[in-house]
């Protein structure tokens, strides 16, 4: 798993790439969590280039944004591939998760 | 080591994928030993490893050596406690064997001091209490009774592996023991010797892990065969087999495995694991390397992977506990 940060404003936009899996989640989990610890954090997570997501995975983007709203922050996804997109819909992810189409929504909404 | 695995059936987003990830983590783990308290089992071969999926639709995902043949041992307990309740109904057979989880090993000699009774029917005891229900329903029909339904379970016809019952009869004393302390406290009826006679047979029955898999998507659809469309064993005999299976199927890891897996189950110590995800999957796996309680080193290992990746736990985040409540609330 490949994960770029990027600063637009006061949002940090991190692009995901790769598998979301039990062997990728924990360090996917705590370079987010690291990013959550700032106050009132606003993260995006692009995730065009996640072409595969376990329950574990799923378990790790939970544990992150219980972390952001803990912190009285924001946390939404964008750009969300279609076979994944099942996933958070029927696994009920999606009612708690926001998911954006893509970046500029994504930014537009938590600028 | 076995040539490179093949995967039967790729289809359905991300399992295939899993189950393949989890066989390469795991091929390599050769800790643990065979069972050789029942002689023949010693003549396994310690390198056999093989996981296979069934979906309650028909599917099947196998790897490695998910044909590779042995003998269930203690994963029958399951499928037979089920049979048992539809002979004699779920209440009869709670007076003679209760549905506490026992925390002793497989073979202790030690009943409920609260019931006088055997703790579970996943323990020798319980298990050999079930068999006696069954003989005392069928007479000698009773094992084939117990083949002909283990065998619409599977989808195939299976048999028995006589040297491998040979050898349980000719050293099952501490079986017969118990067999004769359960005739004194009047839960089995009948022959001890039949009874337990019984019990090595089905323990004998020869399964793959593919067999398990599909005996699991059994009890995981309602008790009716995904592939043949059969009826097999009974709704709710299945239900409350599932449920003694997810407290007690682990022999004395059952606490922990409920803990980190979180799926109904049942080992046994001829190296075979199958799990059930109810409505959705059952899961088999072979290894014949145990661990000092019996379970398989690397079946409980692929499970916990395959668990973790495919939110199999029953508290997992992404399991809502009743679909019934979605739809009404």
């Amino acid at each position: 798993m490949k994960l770029v940060e990027e600063t637009h404003g006061r949002v940090i936009l991190v692009t995901a790439s790769g598998r979301l899996d039990g062997t990728t989640s924990p360090a996917f989990g705590e370079r987010l969590e690291k990013l959550a610890a700032a106050v009132e954090p606003r993260l995006v997570v692009d995730f065009s280039g996640i072409d595969f997501v376990s329950s574990a995975g799923l378990r790790t983007v939970l544990t992150v944004l219980k972390r952001v709203k803990a912190a009285n922050g924001m946390l939404a996804l964008c750009a969300v591939q279609d076979p994944v997109k099942e996933v958070l819909d029927i696994t009920g992810f999606t009612g708690m998760l926001a998911v954006h189409s893509g970046r500029a929504e994504a930014l537009a909404a938590l600028a | 080591m076995d040539a490179k695995p093949r995967l039967v059936e790729q289809s359905l987003f991300g399992v295939e994928s899993v189950i393949a990830t989890a066989y390469e983590h795991h091929v390599g783990n050769l800790t643990g030993a065979i069972a050789d308290y029942i002689p023949e089992l010693a003549a396994a071969d310690p390198n056999k490893f093989g996981i296979a999926v069934a979906t309650e639709s028909g599917k099947l995902f196998a790897i490695g050596d998910a044909e590779a043949p042995f003998t269930m041992q203690s994963v029958s307990k399951a499928f037979v406690y089920c049979l048992a309740q539809e002979l004699i109904g779920k209440d009869a057979v709670i007076e003679r064997v209760g549905v506490e989880p026992s925390g002793d090993a497989f073979n202790a000699i030690v009943f409920d001091p609260h019931t006088n009774r055997p703790f579970n029917p996943m323990v020798n005891a319980g298990a050999i209490t079930v068999a006696g229900i069954v003989h005392q329903v069928a007479g000698s029909g009773a094992f084939d009774l117990i083949v002909d339904r283990l065998s619409e379970a599977a989808g195939r016809r299976l048999k028995m592996d006589h040297a491998v019952y040979r050898s349980e009869a000719e050293t099952g004393h501490r079986n017969r023991a118990i067999g004769h302390l359960l005739r004194n406290v009047g839960v089995l009826k009948g022959s001890v010797d039949e009874v337990v006679d019984l019990y090595f047979r089905q323990c004998s029955i020869v399964v793959t892990a593919t067999d398990l898999a599909r005996m699991g998507a059994t009890l995981a659809n309602l008790g009716e065969n995904p592939v043949t469309g059969r009826q097999v064993f009974d709704l709710l005999a299945v239900r409350n087999t599932l449920a003694v299976m997810f407290t007690c199927g682990m022999y004395d890891y059952s606490g922990n495995w409920a803990f980190d897996v979180g799926v109904p189950a049942k080992s046994g110590v001829g190296g075979g694991i199958v799990g059930v995800v109810n409505r959705q999957l059952g899961i088999g796996t072979f290894s014949p390397r145990v661990d000092p309680k019996g379970n398989s080193v690397r079946g409980v290992a692929s499970f916990k992977e395959v668990a973790n990746e495919l939110g199999l736990h029953a508290f997992d985040s992404s399991n809502f506990g009743s679909t019934f409540i979605r739809s009404i609330v």
